[in-house]
């Protein structure tokens, strides 16, 4: 289900089965096509060189509304992190990451034992039987 | 004509019944709170010349709100909207427009009604569903269904960067709740522990449920005129001496300052000079408490304390009853009702007037009140006093 050797198995234990189908919108397709692809693909300003998480729609620095889609390394790290209760679902460890390229993400942590500012993450991908494919952040090296 | 110097004064205050109120939409619940603020005020309805209206998390009162209250040949009529910074923004707006002689007048109300009989509190906040659309869906669905997961990560960053703790957190709640026990409003006056803080169940953790603000159907509503105006009428004028708003803007990339510093660190300033005054004169504060982090960060943007020194500042037992600053004096959002910005809006009212009963602060000549908006993105400052502003 998961790029890796355990991280099937990390999936289901952090209550990633249950999280629902995930559908595209339209608009951010190239983001979901490098999903699939094992690729974190994000936003960059080919204008100034500044990259962006791939929801953004404009360059805050030099205002231009033309963002291209760019594969970033998929290298990170944590920032803060937090951990989503529920009466309805598994608690969710969910994070802010920094990109190795400078932006900042919201996301999912998949087997993070012991979370810490700076701990150096990369994004691995869960490939559900149904809906997108969609990144986690996963220790690296693990 | 009123000229640019005009001061302005809040004349009424208007509450609904706050908490668990069934049966009246937004719309009713506004105009209740408008026709409690005018007849506080002792001013007829008609002699409004100007709405400002604002909603929560329901379908807002809107503008027809204007036609449900009968109000006519009105000068200054608009929904506004900055989230939790917009009760401080219309009151500046009303003042600003009273002030250029535009109208004379003005009632400024939110209301909400996000609860619902057969539904959890918390259920009004989250989302839920078995398909997702997009990168919003995406996130939602990997485990940001509140508001509650943002402001987690914002207080886990405080947390790591300044050595802050849950216990601190937990001192605010319990200081807050202390004041609650004062005001017959209050949803929530039963007293806590700290170890009551500490068990209560989390819902993002860092945050347990008692670091969090309660869901309250209701409205509230204040009439805005000039100070000369408010002091012919039936209450003492609550004198608007300042205001400022802050909306940072911040990047998302590295170098942030999220969770670390606000938009209180614009907006405080701003407020405190056009006021003239320095935080050390201020007597007591009703701030935004979505979180008890948010209250923290607050006070050290505003510089009650250093930056960092929020923890101990709260743990020291200075904002609580008998405490050096005052903070909350009502029970707040977390303890009295949640009324979006017109929460610490109503209660300065009320301390600024003399009029908090068992709860009422030592001293009260300057009032801060804060909003705060958005995951930390919106902020806005007030400050009022019992005194008008020339004859400091």
């Amino acid at each position: 289900m998961t790029d890796g050797p355990t991280a099937g198995e990390a999936a289901g234990a952090s209550g990633l089965a249950a999280i629902g189908v995930i559908r595209r919108d339209g608009r951010t397709d190239p983001f979901f096509d490098g999903a699939a692809a094992g690729r974190l693909v994000v936003r960059r300003c080919e204008a100034c060189g500044l990259w962006y998480p791939p929801d953004t729609t404009g360059c805050a620095d030099c205002g231009t509304g033309d963002l291209a889609w760019a594969e970033a390394s998929g290298r990170a790290v944590l920032l803060s992190w937090a951990v989503a209760h529920s009466r309805h679902a598994e608690p969710a460890p969910l994070a802010l990451v920094e990109l190795d390229e400078g932006p900042w993400m919201y996301g999912r942590l998949d087997g993070v034992a012991v979370p810490g500012e700076g701990l150096p993450l990369r994004a691995a991908f869960v490939h559900p039987d149904e809906g997108e494919s969609y990144p986690v952040f996963r220790e690296c090296g693990r | 004509m009123a000229g640019p110097m005009t001061s302005t004064a809040i004349a009424g205050l208007g509450m609904t019944e706050l908490g668990k109120v069934y049966g009246r939409g937004p719309r009713r619940l506004a105009a209740d709170a408008v026709r409690d603020a005018a007849a506080d005020a002792g001013l007829p309805l008609s002699d409004l010349d100007g709405l400002l209206v604002s909603g929560g998390m329901s379908v807002s009162p809107g503008i027809e709100l204007a036609r449900t209250l009968g109000l006519r040949d009105l000068r200054l009529l608009s929904e506004m909207s900055s989230y939790g910074a917009t009760a401080i923004a219309m009151v500046s707006y009303a003042s600003a427009t009273i002030q250029s002689g535009a109208a004379s007048a003005v009632a400024c109300v939110f209301a909400d009604a996000p609860l619902r009989p057969e539904r959890s509190a918390g259920s009004a906040y989250h989302r839920d569903a078995e398909e997702w659309h997009g990168l919003g869906g995406l996130r939602a669905a990997l485990g940001f269904r509140n508001v509650s997961t943002y402001y987690a990560l914002a207080a886990r960053r405080h947390m790591e960067h300044y050595g802050t703790t849950s216990e601190q957190f937990g001192a605010i709640a319990v200081a807050t709740r202390a004041w609650a026990r004062g005001n017959p409003r209050a949803q929530m006056r039963e007293p806590i522990s700290l170890r009551d803080h500490q068990e209560s169940r989390w819902v993002a953790e860092p945050l347990h449920l008692l670091d969090c603000c309660l869901v309250s159907n209701g409205g509230i509503a204040v009439i805005v005129t000039s100070a000369e105006r408010a002091r012919h009428l039936a209450q003492p004028p609550v004198h608007l001496w300042g205001w400022g708003q802050g909306h940072p803007g911040r990047p998302m990339r590295r170098g942030g300052d999220f969770g670390l510093t606000t938009g209180a660190a614009l907006a405080g300033p701003a407020a405190m000079k056009m006021a003239g005054v320095a935080p050390g004169e201020v007597d007591a504060c009703q701030i935004y408490d979505c979180y008890t982090y948010t209250v923290l960060v607050t006070l050290e943007d505003y510089g009650f304390c250093a930056k960092g020194e929020g923890g101990p500042f709260a743990a020291s037992g200075a904002l609580g009853p008998g405490g050096t600053l005052p903070v909350n004096t009502g029970g707040g959002q977390l303890s009295a009702y949640y009324m979006w910005g017109m929460t610490p809006v109503s209660e300065a009212v009320i301390q600024a007037r003399g009029q908090g009963g068992d709860r009422q602060a030592p001293r009260n000549d300057v009032i801060l009140v804060s909003g705060n908006g958005g995951i930390l993105d919106h902020h806005a400052t007030l400050v009022v006093s019992p005194h008008a502003k020339e004859q400091r």
